[in-house]
């Protein structure tokens, strides 16, 4: 009997309700939950428009809403126990979410507070380390998340805490709550998405479920940059954009240590540059450096990055390059029709050289435990990312592949 | 880049899946403070030695409460009613399932049984139909083929009136799947077989349904391909551990792909074959699927397409012209099914009439084939079909399978 089937655990808690009218599916999936007095986060940049029609889905459904409508953006201790005392006298037995990245941070902070009162984020600080269940949690976006909204990750105080316990019970992108954004914009914010996906899938990182879902959205995000560059498309439903966020959400929680989100957070500390564009700029490097490890894996990835035609016709050795390449003209076109704004270099980015070293050896360290990167390989993927010079796949690699 | 313009998806059950997997029951009940489960098996499961293996992963202190085996090949509604009664005297607080569909099937209706308080359950039958959460139920698959595991339906055969019952709730979904595929070892290759070619239909039909989303159609996918790779290294050795994984993972994807999108025809058709015949649902989806598909080829040409990519690999893709790749992904079904026959001497049939014995009385008497035809026309699940189909169209799919003749439409 052979003995190769390791073991894995897989859970998503999400459900997702998406497109024209989602929102007044809300209400019976609440009750479905058991929930009756939701605790209504909305940030204060959200149009009074907006709020209404949250609130007039509820109408007639039986549920309460205690809403909070002035969420500050980073909540100190004081006003997250203010915070709870509401929600304690009115009885609340969820929260929700309503707006962008920061009121969906501040809706986790909450939700781990009501779970253990005396939270001390430090004690949180790191992968995996919420034990407890928490209240149940909705989201409700209102345009695209930018930073840390769609991952299952909390930033407090510089601190970081990233676990499958801060997924959403539910998602609700309602296409009505998206306002028509620059496609280029959309794609902007979709990257750091992409990022992820590819990660999960090259790095052989996760488990077979996990890699599905992965390989969907990294194929959906594609074919919108395809569609993009190829001037096909002149605009999305960017509720399907946000789709795209919570699912590669769901991918990082499942996933084990993945190293793009780690270094875009760390390089968007030295430079002015968005986690899109950096996320953008790393990915064809990292699946360079990934071919040589699993150049099966990052060959599949050729299924999501191509149609099935050039999938199909590209030899098998061939595939982990053909991959890393079509990213690389994939980056380089959208530096095109943005005029430049989207860099395909960690120079022109703004991250300093000389943070380089720093960043490698701080972000190899955090992986140790995993022995998946060491800091020489995390600078060499930096370096040729600074530089804008592929790492090659020579012709020889790809063959000595298919001997082995 | 078409989307539907709504969709909904989402499936919260836990999986545990791997050897060993077993292993981890007792974390799963604590984690939902159950501490008096009970076991429902059937008596083939428990013949095979597999519910002292489950005893075996259970510490001492975590005896079941109760344990019964269900009447194998019959999920009935009796069934139902006698393991419910039983579960309520025991007190019970959870269930451990462990079997094949018929048997998580059961599982799923003793709990809305015991949670509802009903001695009927039918008029709970249907979409939607509870209110409540129900009791936790782990269920552990011994074959890879219903992804029952994995669904929010159960099915249910109410013998008196010759059909089977739909209870479709998201409480109806089990809380965790244990998937050991150490279980499935001893499966013989008929079941093994007709479990696989079952994943497939309820993969394909998923991916062409109308009601599908991007995530059914990725789990969709992902299952196909599962069963490419893995389906003839089980069949040529029953013994290999991860292929076994790669199956019953497969039948896993697929339970969610439809439970989000649903299947369509040879679904339908199957159960109502199974119902009215008595003849294991997995067998019938088996050899319905490629009579059903063909039937249906010009309504899923570029689904069809992209399937063969995914059924038949690269190579085979790449060698075949864009026109004939919906024909050749009906080809590739034929034979995988005709190889199948082969590796099972024959045991793995491709009619309904091979089915039925000489000197013996009919599995599937062929005047019956109108009332299944009538009766899949009535099944809840051809609603999501991507096109309507009339009852006239049910019966001609049941009578080129029934002959074991193809379709030919060019």
């Amino acid at each position: 009997m052979s003995s190769g089937a390791s073991l894995f655990v897989y859970h998503n808690p999400t459900k997702i309700l998406c497109g024209c009218y989602a929102l007044n599916h809300l209400p019976h999936e609440l009750s479905q939950l058991g929930v009756d007095l939701p605790f209504v986060l909305i940030d204060d940049r959200i149009s009074p428009a907006m709020v209404k029609k949250i609130i007039a889905a509820f109408r007639g459904s039986g549920i309460t809403l205690a809403l909070f409508e002035d969420v500050p953006l980073e909540p100190d201790e004081k006003q997250l126990r203010e915070m709870v005392v509401l929600y304690s006298e009115n009885n609340c037995n969820a929260v929700i979410a309503v707006g962008k990245d920061s009121v969906v941070n501040t809706a986790r902070l909450l939700a781990l507070t009501l779970t253990d009162p005396d939270m001390d984020p430090a004690k949180f600080s790191g992968r995996h380390r919420i034990q407890a269940r928490l209240t149940p949690l909705v989201q409700i976006p209102c345009g695209l998340y930018c930073e840390h909204g769609g991952l299952p990750q909390i930033q407090s105080k510089r601190r970081s805490a990233i676990s499958p316990l801060l997924l959403p019970d539910l998602a609700v992108l309602d296409s009505s709550l998206f306002k028509p954004s620059e496609p280029l914009d959309g794609i902007l914010s979709l990257l750091p998405a992409l990022a992820i996906c590819l990660e999960a899938v090259a790095g052989r990182l996760s488990n077979p479920i996990i890699e599905s879902l992965a390989m969907s959205t990294a194929a959906y995000v594609m074919d919108c940059l395809t569609g993009l560059t190829e001037q096909r498309v002149d605009g999305f439903d960017n509720a399907f954009l946000a789709h795209a966020q919570i699912t590669s959400g769901i991918v990082m929680a499942g996933s084990d240590l993945l190293i793009l989100p780690m270094l875009t957070d760390a390089l968007a500390r030295t430079c002015g540059s968005g986690r899109g564009i950096l996320s953008g700029i790393l990915i064809p490097y990292l699946a360079e450096i990934l071919a040589r490890k699993y150049p099966e894996a990052v060959g599949n990835l050729l299924m999501a990055c191509q149609p099935a035609q050039v999938f199909a016709f590209t030899a098998e050795e061939l595939k982990a390059r053909c991959t890393a390449n079509t990213l690389h003209e994939m980056m380089q076109r959208l530096s095109l029709i943005s005029s430049g704004r989207i860099t395909t270099t960690l120079e022109d980015a703004g991250v300093p050289w000389k943070s380089l070293d720093r960043i490698a050896q701080s972000t190899a360290i955090g992986q140790t435990a995993e022995k998946r990167w060491d800091v020489e390989t995390v600078l060499k993927l930096l370096t040729h990312a600074w530089r804008g010079i592929p790492i090659a796949i020579t012709a020889k690699e790809c063959f000595d592949y298919k001997k082995n | 880049m078409k989307e539907p313009d709504y969709f909904e998806s989402g499936n919260g059950v836990r999986i545990v899946c791997g050897t060993d997997s077993l292993k981890m029951i007792p974390d799963l009940l604590k984690e939902v403070k159950a501490s008096r489960p009970m076991v429902i098996s059937d008596t083939h499961v428990k013949q095979t030695g597999l519910v002292d293996l489950l005893y075996q992963s259970l510490p001492k202190d975590l005896k079941p409460a109760a344990a019964v085996e269900a009447e194998p090949a019959r999920c009935s509604l009796t069934e139902v009613y006698r393991i419910a009664r039983i579960f309520t005297q025991s007190e019970c607080d959870a269930i451990l399932a462990l079997g094949g569909g018929s048997v998580i099937d059961v599982a799923k209706g003793v709990n809305l049984a015991v949670v509802e308080h009903v001695e009927d359950i039918t008029p709970l039958a249907g979409l939607n139909g509870l209110m409540h959460a129900l009791f936790p139920l782990i269920a552990v698959p011994t074959t890879a083929g219903s992804g029952s595991e994995a669904t929010w339906t159960a099915v249910i055969s109410d013998p008196d009136e010759h059909r089977k019952l739909f209870f479709m709730s998201k409480f109806i979904l089990p809380t965790a799947a244990v998937i050991d595929p150490v279980l499935t070892v001893g499966l013989p290759p008929i079941a093994t077989a007709a479990g696989a070619v079952n994943t497939l239909a309820h993969a394909v039909e998923a991916a062409l349904s109308a009601a599908r989303n991007p995530i059914s159609s990725a789990n969709a996918v992902s299952a196909v391909r599962l069963i490419r790779s893995n389906l003839f290294k089980v069949m040529n050795c029953p013994d290999d551990l991860s292929a076994r994984r790669s199956l019953s993972l497969a039948a896993c994807l697929a339970g969610m792909a439809i439970s989000e999108s649903m299947p369509g025809i040879v679904y339908a058709l199957g159960h109502s074959l199974s119902a009215l015949c008595r003849i294991p649902h997995a067998l019938c989806t088996a050899i319905l699927l490629p009579y059903g598909l063909s039937y249906d080829l010009p309504n899923i040409r570029p689904i069809a397409d992209q399937l063969l990519l995914h059924l038949a690999g690269p190579e085979k893709y790449a060698q075949t012209p864009r026109h004939l790749r919906p024909e050749q992904f009906i080809a590739t079904l034929y034979a995988i099914n005709q190889k199948l026959s082969e590796l099972t001497g024959g045991e793995y049939v491709m009619s309904l009439s091979a089915l039925n014995r000489p000197e013996e009385r009919p599995r599937i008497p062929q005047d019956l084939l109108t009332a299944v035809a009538a009766a899949a026309h009535n099944n809840l699940t051809l609603f999501f079909h991507s096109n309507s189909i009339e009852k006239e169209e049910l019966l001609h799919i049941l009578e080129h399978a029934w002959e074991g003749r193809y379709f030919d439409k060019n």
